[in-house]
């Protein structure tokens, strides 16, 4: 419990800082790769690698380097100048620029402040009084450095860059111990002069040692000096401080501590080099590549970045936009309620795959005097038109059903009022009422495959009414049938007809088989999941409405008839003879039966036949002018209020 | 296997009607197939034009949105004073054509003789 209640403590922390940083996990693993890049740069030489090393070349030339600082000491050992047989020159860490000269007698110290760094003012070689020889014992201020010269010592600091920078240079306690009467040179530390003469890069040999490193030099007058010893750096560059660069020369002891870590504390960059571990050593030449690195990571950091906010954005359209979808859908295939009117009810829809969603629909609702209306249709077309058309008939049949009209004279009304003017698009629907007291389904089919029973007898299918649309009479077939406890009738769609399986469409044996396959109470949801599950491809749109008896019977059940409404046109026709033939009406009786109608049609517009099937094979015909559609009772008090 | 395939119109001699246009179309004929459907019935209808014959003897399978496009031409033939027959003898289709009655808006034959008889009789 405390583990997941830890887990999941972490978890929200992390949601609430990825939601306060607003950016996506691969935006942080740029940011981190930028991060690591960034240390590179600012990184010292290698990490790992000592801070105080030395190095010696030849005889005449010792470096010590700490980290990237470096100060070498050499001893001139050329006479030629006949000056400064001894230099000591730094170079700061952090800028290539920065670099200093001491020079002593015969010892230079060269100092100079890197570029970028505050000092107010470069010192200008040439310029000052340390020219050789004529103020040997005055101080040069130079650049604003102080530069005390003791005696032969001069100092001298040059800022690579006079209009920019931040640190001043301050090379503290920088003292040698030999001391010669050579005046002090005044030479640009940028080319060390021409009588100093620097092991620059001499030194290759570096090892580990502690800060306080003691080197030795020698100088060219054979006299052994103890010139300098620099435990840490010479040179404090880039100090925030804002001092002036001030550069102290002192005869006196060799030994000096010199905090020339501060060089590398002080900038923050560096201390985050530092901080993070890098595996290999940084070399100089790889800093540019790291910087192109850096930058190209940022740039896709960048990218991500935005990339990730077009996708939420994008996510929340389209959850806006599945919201209208399921709006407009709910229009179409509503909740239906568990039971209704003594039915159980299901149904269930899934839209097609591919381009051709939309076109079905179905409902199942309360009529006045509490019967139930059941419809579920198909729109031919998909898309918007076919969401359109298909609201369009389901609430103009439910509006006819809750007038009070029977199915089929609801279809036929329906059928006359939305024709097509292309006479293209059209819709199938089959709709029914039921009624608990006899326990009665009434459905008529305008074009819609009749449904398949379970436990029941199976409906006629033959002489099906046209769908609405197509500018023709429809409505015309009707069927009645009393439900048993045990029977359940599954209205569909054609979509589940027409889904692919490996041996061809699914076709009404297929779903028929699927359907027994349920159970004894098959429900909607189930048989589109067994249709989905048996087939390849499901190309159209499907619907199921399964409806059963909720309450025990109270009339006999088992009533079966079968109605065609005819006029001339279909007497004149063989629809009105094939209709009967197919319900197993005799030759004899189907003759019979039509010139009654042919009478009955003389006299008003049409007829109806009602065949009982009930005790099939013994079949009974009825034939009766067909009555004016039965109004409901709001039909009528709607007609009385209007004066009708 | 979802090939769907319509043919240029032809024009048939016969000796009571005359000449008269087939269009050909077989394969799958659903609602990505109706359109090009469509275009060549539409092209066939023409005022004063010769009867129409639509060959789906190829077809194995249509849908809904044929099913109009068939419906819609036959009706325009109608009100242009001509007629229109339907070929097809897949069982599975004429199941369908007999679910939503299309014999009711147009002639369905099974072979082009009888279609042109129907024709004639119509014509």
């Amino acid at each position: 419990m405390r583990e997941a209640r830890q887990d999941e403590q972490r978890l929200q922390v992390s949601r609430g800082l990825a939601l306060a940083l607003r950016v996506s996990a691969g935006s942080r693993r740029y940011i981190a790769v930028a991060l690591v890049a960034l240390a590179g740069i600012c990184a010292p030489g290698a990490q790992g690698a000592p801070l105080i090393s030395t190095s010696r070349s030849q005889g005449s030339s010792i470096g010590v380097s700490l980290g990237k600082t470096k100060i070498e000491a050499s001893v001139n050992g050329s006479q030629s100048q006949g000056s400064s047989p001894i230099s000591v020159s730094a170079s700061s860490p952090l800028a290539s620029k920065a670099e200093a000269s001491i020079t002593v007698g015969p010892v230079e110290a060269n100092v100079s402040a890197p570029e970028g760094s505050s000092t107010p003012a470069p010192s200008t070689p040439g310029t000052g009084p340390q020219t050789p020889g004529t103020e040997p014992q005055k101080t040069s201020t130079a650049a604003g450095v102080n530069a005390p010269v003791l005696g032969p010592v001069s100092v001298k600091v040059n800022a690579g860059s006079p209009s920019s920078g931040s640190g001043p240079v301050a090379a503290k306690d920088a003292d040698t111990k030999s001391q010669s009467p050579t005046p002090a040179t005044n030479t640009p530390a940028s080319s060390h002069g021409p009588s100093t003469r620097q092991a620059s890069g001499g030194g290759s040999a570096s090892t580990a040692g502690p800060k306080h490193h003691r080197t030795r030099t020698r100088s060219s007058a054979k006299k052994t000096n103890k010139a300098a010893v620099l435990p840490s750096s010479l040179v404090k560059a880039t100090a925030s401080s804002g001092k002036p660069a001030s550069v102290q020369a002192a005869a006196s002891h060799s030994a000096q501590h010199l905090k020339g870590h501060k060089s590398a504390s002080s900038d923050p960059l560096s201390a985050l080099g530092r901080q993070i571990p890098l595996g290999l050593p940084v070399p100089d030449w790889s800093r540019p590549i790291i910087l192109v690195l850096l930058l190209l990571t940022l740039a896709f950091g960048l990218r991500a970045f935005l990339s990730t906010r077009r996708a939420r954005r994008a996510e929340r359209a389209q959850s806006a936009l599945v919201n209208d979808i399921n709006v407009m859908q709910s229009a179409l295939v509503p909740d239906v309620p568990a039971t209704l009117g003594g039915l159980s009810i299901s149904a269930a829809y899934r839209p097609a795959e591919g381009p051709a969603a939309g076109g079905d629909f179905y409902d199942v609702f309360a009529l006045a005097d509490g019967r139930v209306a059941i419809i579920l249709g198909d729109v031919s077309g998909h898309g918007h038109q076919a969401l359109n058309q298909a609201a369009l008939t389901r609430y103009t049949l439910r509006a006819y059903l809750e007038a009070g009209l029977e199915p089929g004279a609801a279809l036929a009304l329906a059928g006359e009022v939305m024709s097509d003017p292309d006479f293209e698009h059209f819709a199938t629907v089959i709709a029914g009422i039921y009624d608990e007291r006899p326990g009665q389904l009434t459905y008529a089919s305008a074009g819609h495959p009749h449904p398949l029973m379970l436990g029941g007898p199976q409906a006629l299918g033959e002489c099906a009414a046209p769908p609405l649309g197509w500018g023709v009479p429809t409505g015309q077939r009707q069927t009645v049938l009393t439900l048993s406890a045990h029977e359940y009738v599954c209205f569909f769609s054609d979509g589940l007809l027409e889904a692919r399986t490996q041996t061809g469409l699914l076709g009404r044996d297929g779903l028929e088989s699927l359907l027994r396959g349920l159970g004894e109470r098959p429900r909607a949801p189930e048989l589109l999941a067994a249709v989905q599950d048996s087939a390849t491809l499901l190309a159209d749109d499907m619907a199921a409405c399964v409806i059963g008896r909720a309450t025990p019977l109270t009339a006999p059940g088992g009533e079966h008839f079968e109605e065609l409404e005819v006029d001339r046109a279909a007497l004149d026709g063989d629809s009105a003879e094939r209709f009967l033939e197919a319900c197993g009406v005799s030759k004899h009786q189907r003759e019979a039966t039509l010139v009654q109608a042919r009478a009955l049609v003389g006299r008003s517009t049409s007829a109806r036949l009602r065949v009982d099937m009930t005790h099939s094979p013994d079949i009974e015909v009825l034939c009766r002018a067909a009555n004016p559609p039965e109004l409901g009772e709001r039909t009528r008090a709607l007609r009385a209020a209007i004066g009708a | 296997m979802r090939s769907f395939y319509v043919l240029d119109e032809e024009v048939v001699l016969n000796e009571s009607l005359g000449r008269v246009t087939v269009v050909r179309a077989g394969g799958e004929i659903d609602y990505a197939a109706s359109p090009h459907l469509r275009e060549r019935l539409s092209a066939a209808v023409k005022p004063d034009g010769p009867p129409l014959i639509i060959d789906l003897l190829g077809a194995t399978f249509i849908d809904s949105t044929a099913i109009g496009v068939l419906v819609a031409t036959a009706t325009r033939m109608r009100e242009l004073g001509s007629a229109t027959a339907i070929l097809c003898a897949d069982p599975q289709i004429l199941k369908i054509f007999q679910i939503v009655s299309l014999e009711d808006i147009v002639d369905v034959c099974e072979s082009r003789e009888q279609a042109l008889e129907s024709l004639a009789s119509i014509v």
